[in-house]
């Protein structure tokens, strides 16, 4: 029976891995996979007009240095790519650069992709489309978009900072005193 | 390559093995150090790495080997909540499912290191009767699918009966299965609040061999009369062929916390212990038989003419009448403190699979209510029914259909 989502959520590394299944999320592209992505959810607050962050684990298998500029959601009018520096996030200029080769964590409290002006709330379990843009060298192409088809909404506590409005200091950091 | 038992005892074994080269005892001992802690760091992690099939027709932890611990949580659902939200939550749990269970920590685990491996996790989830009434599904629950109705000989409390929601959590490792436990709460915080958590277990992996029957806190093996795993049989019993299809490949679950009163079945002698049973205690054979597998002689009588199964035998009172009267159990044990008695409280988290629990179990709870000498020493103090969804393939997400 086929599901009308035709879900490959979170388990793309972990069917991978264990079924030895290459689901629809990352046989898009062999050059940059993005696994693990998630969205963070509000539990039940209106995020409309508002933002949240995205985190995934990037891997560049390119043989040059790859870069994510942004990307785009039906959930958000603007998706931009962002750090947090002493507990203030900011975009990042120039965009997350991988190394052949390596991974990046987007985490929370540290690199992530921002979701702005969202359209639609992005609840617990809400699943979120969403395409990667990133330049290098794809062959003979110098960019390469990667489709994630299902992006979770979870909350999570990790990280302390608050995804709205931006920029903001980390709360956390103060109320631990 | 050296196979464990060669590294355990390392150069011992080449005298045992007829070898002729004589080492000092010194040397020996200090071999057998050196080997064992080889195979000690060896065999550290294969529990970790040991996983059960989370996908297919059925849902894990009903058709296998009782796992160390468990936990049974019940949620309600909270006001508003609706089947679209419903849908929600089974996403985030099938994505926890998939993912735990194949070893991974779960996404966005905020101790995602406390998850060291899935140690035979598993993960079943189910509905009970109030949440198909919450939510107006009444249409799509299993025939027959009801609460259990209250027995003269239960003294329910209102903390260990009902809920909307089980989630069923079991797995080698106590650490990792409350790691679990403790994940799939925060990720159901949204939707519903935790109603009850009973705890439970049986023996850890490598105490007594494979396929041994486990024993209950009362000292029986429990467990011997039971439709067998993987046989047609047992599909038969527990698996429910149709229905809706969210429940086709499901099952139902009653639930029932049973309370020992150990401390008078302490006075019984081992004679009469086995008596209330029918089975001996060592072994768990049948009164008057050898081997826990030997067949069960109802009629036998014993040269004073006196049934050697005694007429208010447990296991003549809840023997089947009729083919229609057999289901699964698979009990874990819990021990907990009775706070107002200042004593240890023990006893089963006893668990019946069946396709339809009103044909199944019902008849034979209610002759069991009716007499059954064991009453004397145990007492249901917590009852709930699930519903238990179809398992799923990968990409699916549990009981889709229900909440779609
Ligand atoms: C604390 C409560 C209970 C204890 C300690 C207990 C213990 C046992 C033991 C030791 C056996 C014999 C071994 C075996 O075949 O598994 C047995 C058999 C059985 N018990 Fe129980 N039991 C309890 C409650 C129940 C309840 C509530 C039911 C059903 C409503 C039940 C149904 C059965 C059945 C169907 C058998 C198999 C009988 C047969 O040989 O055909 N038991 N139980
Ligand atoms: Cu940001």
């Amino acid at each position: 029976m086929r599901s009308k989502f035709a879900v490959a959520l979170s388990l793309v590394a972990a069917m991978t891995i264990s079924l030895g299944i290459t689901p629809a999320a990352t046989a898009a592209t062999n050059d940059v996979v993005v696994t693990r992505a998630w969205v963070r959810s509000a539990a039940n607050a209106d995020q409309a007009m508002m933002m949240t962050g995205v985190f995934a684990k990037i891997t560049n298998r390119t043989s040059k240095t790859v870069t994510l500029t942004g990307g785009t959601t039906s959930f958000a009018g603007v998706v931009e790519v962002h750090q947090v520096v002493d507990g203030v996030m900011a975009k990042k200029n120039g965009g997350i650069k991988i190394a052949p080769g390596k991974s990046v964590m987007l985490q929370p409290g540290g690199l992530h992709v921002m979701l702005l002006n969202l359209k639609k709330k992005i609840l617990p379990g809400t699943l979120v489309d969403l395409k990667l843009t990133f330049t290098g060298t794809f062959g003979t192409a110098k960019s390469k978009v990667v489709t994630i088809k299902n992006l979770i909404g979870k909350i999570s506590a990790a990280g302390g900072e608050s995804y709205s409005p931006s920029p903001m200091p980390m709360p956390s950091m103060s109320a631990t005193k | 390559m050296l196979t464990r038992r060669q590294i355990l005892f390392g150069s011992i074994a080449t005298v045992g093995a007829g070898a002729t080269s004589i080492i000092s005892g010194a040397d020996a001992a200090n071999a057998y150090r050196e080997g064992f802690a080889a195979a000690q760091k060896l065999a550290g992690s294969k529990l970790a790495k040991s996983k059960l099939t989370w996908h297919g027709k059925h849902q894990a932890g009903i058709e296998s080997r009782a796992q160390a611990h468990t936990n049974f949580v019940a949620l309600n659902i909270l006001p508003n909540i609706t089947a679209d939200d419903m849908l929600r939550w089974m996403v985030l749990l099938t994505d926890n499912i998939s993912t735990m269970c194949a070893g991974i920590p779960a996404l966005a685990d905020p101790q995602p290191d406390v998850f060291v491996g899935a140690a035979n996790l598993s993960i079943t989830v189910g509905f009970g009767p109030s949440l198909f009434k919450k939510l107006k599904l009444e249409s799509n629950q299993p025939a027959s699918f009801d609460a259990i109705p209250k027995f003269s000989i239960d003294e329910l409390q209102s903390e260990y009966c009902d809920g909307d929601v089980l989630l069923h959590i079991a797995a080698d490792d106590l650490q990792i299965m409350n790691h679990v436990t403790r994940t799939l709460i925060s990720d159901s915080k949204s939707f519903a609040k935790m109603h009850w958590l009973q705890n439970g277990f049986t023996n850890a992996v490598g105490t007594v061999p494979e396929g041994v029957t486990q024993r209950n806190l009362m000292g029986q093996v429990d467990g011997t009369d039971n439709p067998e795993l993987g046989t047609e049989n047992f599909a038969q019993r527990v698996w429910i062929d149709d229905g809706p299809a969210w429940i086709v490949g499901g099952t139902q679950l009653a639930l029932r916390r049973i309370r020992m009163n150990l401390n008078t079945w302490d006075l019984l002698g081992r004679t009469e212990k086995e008596a209330v049973i029918g089975r001996h205690l060592d072994t768990g054979a049948p009164l008057g038989k050898t081997n826990e597998r030997d067949a069960i002689d109802f009629e036998a009588v014993d040269d004073r003419g006196l049934k050697v199964i005694p007429e208010f035998a447990h296991i003549r009172r809840a023997a089947s009448q009729n083919l229609d009267e057999i289901f699964f159990r698979r009990p874990f044990n819990y021990q907990v403190l009775d706070a107002s008695a200042g004593q240890l409280e023990a006893g089963l988290l006893w668990t019946a699979y069946a396709r339809d629990l009103s044909k199944q179990y019902l008849p034979v709870q209610r002759r069991l209510a009716q007499f059954d000498l064991l009453n004397k020493w145990t007492t249901p103090i917590g009852s709930a029914t699930f519903a238990i969804a179809r398992g799923i393939d990968p990409g699916e997400i549990i009981a889709e259909e229900l909440f779609s």
